[in-house]
């Protein structure tokens, strides 16, 4: 639980750092334009080894993106084996054929249920999916000793694994950039950025100040929210309540005892919250000064010129190529 | 012994935070019956930190923890085969704050989770519930009311009856007084000493207030920056050269005969007021 970065800043010093949050912003939105844009593998393999050189440089290690990555890996898992399994298009590549017969069928659910015993002996929780489901697939298509009472065939088409990859790829490359941002800025400078980047929107009496406000407080008190998580789960286990165990029903219990007190508690900050902001004479919309100005520096304008300069190219590729 | 802690040590990480030693190397032993314990130590000290390993809340980073003959350390507290629930039923343990644990529609239905959980019938839970509940001095017009339109101090109650309902062989109180008016903090206190009297289970407290130390407490321990540096009778902690560097204070009594024996400049130290009542006058005859 400690270990979800989602909104998590994490102290450091390089250009990424360093650089003007309005920029880190707008480079991000260019660099979303592109990754968008973008509709070759092979651009695409070539932007996620630009992702590569780029963590090392702003000294950013692989783990703590993989921390970012981790709570979005099943719905990656689940958007790639989507793509493989019903898009049909392009050259056949392989089929394996998937015989049901009660021996074979009796044993992968063995090996599923040994997987889900022995997941708690190790740490290597995903690795050890992957091994279950591949050899599930195997003993499935391999072996039939008794007769079948159906049978089911897995086309892999040329299209679908490129396209799959592809849109793998697209996503990663996404939430490694999120992550960056939010590793690299303070929720505050982070605000104040965003509040200068909508600032335009108030010609059309957009209230940018308030949505600027709303997301760096709700971005604040992930982390925050996630201890009081933690603790509420502590108090709950000292009552008996054992949040790794339990029965469908008894978990439907759980989570009311973890939710519950965690509704009440995020009103209870939000109304201390507002007395806090209240007690300090704080109004919405009313102009104000800030500490901490933000300054435009050289390393600011060569960060925008080699994204937009990156974005052009991948438009310019997608229009020529 | 119940509960022995051998050189348990606790450090909180966090990926984006500097670690924190919360416990050095305690090392401490409860008995399973008859102990009245105070913890106490300056804000931060770990004080919380500590009763978490009491009932296996927490696992020691380095150390082991044995509680009722469960060794709890950093390997074991992963290992799911080891069942840690049976422990938290017979080490009770009550937190500081009590938002953290109310969630029932109603007071009563609070107070029968932790029961119900350990195993007991919805009526014998809601029976254990009443009691624990006039133990505490809420009587059955609270029990349909909602946790959440109580007083602080009610729900301070109300938290605590949800472990006395579970009847634990220990339990541990977290700032049991704190947020409470003068009158409730002794009411408290005297229901945990007669609790202890009559069913002789051990009873740790932490409090920041002296003057319960030494009404109630039999053992108490000092904390002061995750290091346990005091373990014995209050007596002798009220006596100890180094109470101003556990940033400790004396209870008022002590505070009033140290006045008085000052003011009349009696040379040998005073342990109660007959007996400084009686130098006085015996020095007022000379
Ligand atoms: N979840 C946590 N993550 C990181 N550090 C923590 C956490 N909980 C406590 N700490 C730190 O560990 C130290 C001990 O905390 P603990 O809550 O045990 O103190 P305490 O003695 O109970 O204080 P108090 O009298 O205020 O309740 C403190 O420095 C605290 O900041
Ligand atoms: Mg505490």
């Amino acid at each position: 639980m400690k270990n979800i970065v989602i909104g998590r800043y994490i102290p450091g010093d390089s250009f990424l750092y360093r650089m003007d949050p309005r920029v880190k912003l707008i480079a991000l939105f260019i660099l979303f334009v592109a990754v968008f844009v973008i509709d070759e593998l092979l651009v695409m393999g070539l932007a996620l080894l630009g992702i590569l050189v780029l963590l090392p440089l702003g000294k950013i290690s692989l783990k703590k993106v993989y921390f970012g990555l981790r709570p979005l890996l099943f719905l990656l898992i689940f958007t790639f084996v989507f793509q493989i399994l019903f898009n049909t298009q392009g050259r056949l590549l392989g089929t394996l054929r998937l015989t049901f017969d009660p021996l074979n069928v009796a044993l992968s659910v063995g090996i599923f249920a040994a997987w889900l015993f022995l997941k708690r002996f190790t740490s290597f929780t995903f690795i050890s999916f992957l091994v279950m489901v591949a050899g599930v697939l195997t003993l499935l298509s391999q072996l039939t000793l008794l007769a079948s009472f159906g049978s089911f065939t897995i086309a892999i088409y040329e299209e679908g694994l490129l396209f799959a990859i592809f849109i793998l790829l697209r996503l990663v490359i996404i939430v490694t950039l999120s992550t960056i941002l939010t590793i690299t800025t303070k929720p505050t400078d982070l605000n104040l950025g965003l509040e200068r980047v909508l600032k335009p929107l108030k010609i059309i009496r957009v209230n940018t100040e308030e949505i600027a406000m709303i997301i760096g407080i709700s971005l604040r008190y992930i982390p925050t929210l996630l201890d009081e998580a933690n603790k509420i789960i502590l108090a709950q286990a000292s009552r008996g309540v054992d949040f790794q165990e339990g029965k469908i029903k008894d978990k439907v219990v759980q989570i009311i005892s973890l939710l519950v007190p965690m509704f009440i508690i995020s009103f209870q900050r939000s109304d201390e919250l507002a007395n806090a902001m209240e007690a300090r004479c704080f109004v919405p919309g009313k102009p104000r000064t800030r500490l901490n100005q933000l300054t435009w520096k050289p390393l600011d304008t060569a960060v925008l010129v080699v994204t937009l300069t990156l974005m052009i190219v991948s438009i310019g590729v997608r229009i020529l190529w | 012994m119940a509960i022995r802690l051998h050189t348990v040590s606790h450090t909180y990480t966090a990926i984006n935070q500097p670690a924190v030693h919360a416990l050095k190397d305690v090392t401490l032993t409860i008995d399973a019956t008859d102990e009245f314990i105070a913890l106490v130590g300056e804000t931060g000290s770990g004080k919380s930190t500590l009763v978490q390993h009491l009932n296996a809340l927490m696992a020691p980073t380095s150390g082991t923890a044995e509680l009722f003959d469960v060794t709890i350390s950093a390997e074991s507290f992963k290992d799911k085969s080891i069942k840690k629930t049976p422990i938290r039923k017979r080490i009770g343990l009550v937190f500081q704050f009590p938002e953290y644990q109310l969630f029932e529609e109603s007071v009563l239905k609070d107070v029968a989770f932790a029961p119900k959980n350990f195993g007991l019938s919805q009526a014998d839970a809601e029976e254990k519930a009443k009691h624990a509940l006039s133990l505490v001095g809420l009587d059955d017009t609270y029990y349909a009311r909602s946790p959440f339109h109580l007083s602080g101090g009610e729900k301070k109650r109300v938290s605590i009856a949800g472990i006395l309902a579970m009847e634990p062989d220990i339990l541990v109180l977290d700032e049991p007084t704190s947020g409470l008016d003068p009158q409730s903090q002794k009411m408290l206190m005297d229901v945990f000493e007669s609790i202890q009297r009559t069913t002789h289970i051990s009873i740790v407290f932490i409090t920041h207030d002296m003057n319960w130390v030494e009404a109630y407490a039999k053992r108490v321990l000092v904390m002061q920056s995750g290091e346990l540096v005091f373990d014995g009778a209050p007596d002798a902690l009220f006596n100890h050269p180094e109470l101003s560097v556990w940033k400790m204070d004396l209870p008022d009594r002590k505070k009033v005969l140290n006045y008085l024996q000052s003011q009349f400049k009696l040379q040998t130290p005073m342990d109660d007021f007959t007996q400084l009542l009686n130098a006085i006058n015996g020095e007022g005859d000379q």
